[in-house]
């Protein structure tokens, strides 16, 4: 069985969506296929023992209020886009945030100024160099699709001679978005940087579902074919058509874009042209129900990067996992709580071979040891916690974070080789998403819009933009 | 098509934006002064007008044009003679 579309676009998680909205439209005839059955990718969601839980989503970054100045602004940006209004959302900003290091902590809030005041306090003798870094970030450039690779580390080494106040900085920015060990890209450091500190952390009023059910709404308005538990089976040319198989059924187009991974794209062709390197990170996620909320003794921080260790190594393990260093996010301390139960998830860095070569017997073990890990880590941030009781709690390990989202090696932030202009080795292919290097999920949004308006819409016109 | 006065043109327009940029006030708009300075728009939002106009109304605008929509004026000014 054959079907002919304008557009096929294969993932349903953020970018995937927005980029099939955008096509829809504007009247193009556009499949959207997921394997999975149920939409998000990377930010979905999960209900068990009663409890509606997300996955991935700790927090939203690029909150600024409604009166903000709208210009540049990439919430601005992708809501007129998307054709939403700010209320559309609920956004809920945070609270305040916290960079934990064992001689020194450095709170952020969604106001420039906090972290200002923070540096004048705790590293006085930078204070002007951290002035200078924020010119610098106000005017670059970082949607320039044409940058080249740029180590951010050796950028901000001109800056600042504290290595520590570096390592800080750097810290949210890289466990938010860093595809790479160490070190990140400076184009995705300045978006990060602005999307953080610049403007800030926010969540949806009800969590990702109400993103998600947003998104299918429209999605079912502008007519988008959407095909769930639909993994791809192979990738092919044929004449000036891209063709989809899918079990019996093939799937035809002229155009295919692929949010699911540079190099989970390239797999599905045979003999491919391209290759691509996976991403190194990944991560495991507890996540606890308790009895108490967060506030109730005392302890009001939205999320945490609580390192104990005097270095901050942003790398795989070489063990299960990292475990002094941790991300904490504290669901309920929001501006407004919005959940029903209180939850508190627990971040570490992990190593995925490790969590591959377990036997399923130690697989358990580990993953109940790293519950108690977690748990007891989040006493070492805030004693409180020692008097609250655990009514549910959840481990996702990368094989977990793999099964899910198929990210190889459970990469939530991708390949280390990122395709800023969408473009591949091959013609009316395109990548989209996280591979693309947008980041977070605005990012993501956008990376979606901006790839239907570049190769599927301005076309039609005759124009060039940019977003 | 049916003959459209310089007043429907302004407001064909002025619908495409409020559809584009729902959290905007457009009662104050002034129709001499740039759009993009009074609307807070970008160049995503320009190429939204000119691809809502080809959707709508059949009518298009070549790269080399969109200046011309620079303000409400300039966009009656530029269209009208496109919608008769």
């Amino acid at each position: 069985m054959q079907e002919e579309y304008d557009a096929l676009v294969v993932g349903a998680g953020m970018s995937g969506m927005a980029l099939a909205f955008r096509l829809a439209l504007f009247g193009k005839k556009v499949a959207l296929l997921e394997s999975h059955s149920i939409p998000g990718g990377l930010n979905s969601y999960y209900s068990r023992e009663n409890y509606s839980l997300d996955v991935g989503l700790h927090a939203l970054t690029n909150f600024v209020t409604r009166d903000a100045k709208k210009a540049d602004q990439p919430l601005f940006k992708m809501l007129k886009q998307m054709r939403w209004r700010y209320d559309d959302l609920k956004l809920i900003p945070q609270v305040k945030s916290k960079i934990i290091y064992p001689d020194k902590t450095l709170t952020f809030t969604n106001h420039i100024e906090d972290l200002k005041n923070e540096i004048k306090n705790k590293f006085p003798e930078e204070y002007n160099n951290f002035e200078r870094l924020l010119k610098f970030i106000e005017h670059f450039d970082e949607l320039d699709l044409t940058l080249t690779h740029q180590s951010a580390k050796n950028v901000l080494q001109e800056f600042f001679s504290n290595t520590q106040l570096i390592d800080m900085l750097l810290c949210p920015l890289l466990v938010y978005g860093s595809a790479w060990e160490r070190d990140m890209d400076l184009a995705q450091f300045v978006i990060m940087f602005k999307s953080i500190f610049l403007q800030g952390f926010m969540r949806p009023h009800g969590g990702v579902r109400t993103l998600i059910n947003k998104l299918m709404e429209d999605l079912k308005k502008v007519g988008v074919h959407l095909f769930f538990k639909s993994k791809v089976d192979e990738l092919y040319k044929d004449d000036n058509h891209w063709m989809i198989k899918k079990g019996e059924k093939i799937f035809k187009a002229k155009q295919v874009y692929s949010t699911i991974g540079a190099p989970e794209t390239f797999k599905l062709i045979k003999e491919a042209k391209e290759t691509h390197q996976r991403g190194p990170l990944s991560f495991v996620e507890a996540l606890f129900v308790l009895d108490k909320r967060p506030k109730e003794f005392g302890e009001e921080t939205t999320i945490a990067f609580f390192n104990k260790s005097s270095k901050f190594a942003y790398e795989r393990p070489q063990t299960l996992v990292h475990s002094d260093f941790a991300v904490l996010c504290f669901s309920n301390n929001f501006a407004e709580d919005d959940l029903e139960f209180p939850l508190v998830r627990v971040t570490l860095l992990a190593n995925f071979e490790k969590w591959k070569s377990l036997s399923r017997s130690d697989y358990k073990s580990e993953k109940k040891k790293i519950e108690t890990l977690a748990f007891d880590l989040l006493c070492q941030f805030s004693p409180g916690f020692k008097a609250a009781q655990i009514k549910f709690s959840d481990v996702f390990t990368p094989l977990t974070v793999q099964k899910f989202t198929r990210r190889e090696g459970g990469a939530i932030y991708g390949s280390t080789d990122k395709l800023r202009d969408g473009k591949t080795a091959y013609k009316n292919l395109y990548i989209a998403g996280t591979d693309q290097g947008f980041l977070g999920v605005i990012g993501s949004l956008l990376s979606g819009i901006s790839m239907a308006n570049k190769y599927g819409l301005i076309n039609d016109t005759n124009t060039e933009t940019r977003i | 098509m049916e003959t459209t006065q310089g007043l429907d043109v302004r407001q064909i327009v002025m619908d495409i934006i409020a559809d584009i940029a729902l959290d905007q006030d457009l009662s104050a708009v002034d129709d001499n002064k740039p759009l993009r300075e009074q609307l807070e728009l970008d160049s995503m939002d320009f190429l939204d007008i000119v691809m809502e106009l080809k959707k709508r109304h059949q009518v298009e605008v070549p790269q080399a044009d969109f200046p011309r929509l620079a303000t409400l004026k300039s966009c009656v000014e530029y269209l009208t003679p496109k919608f008769a």
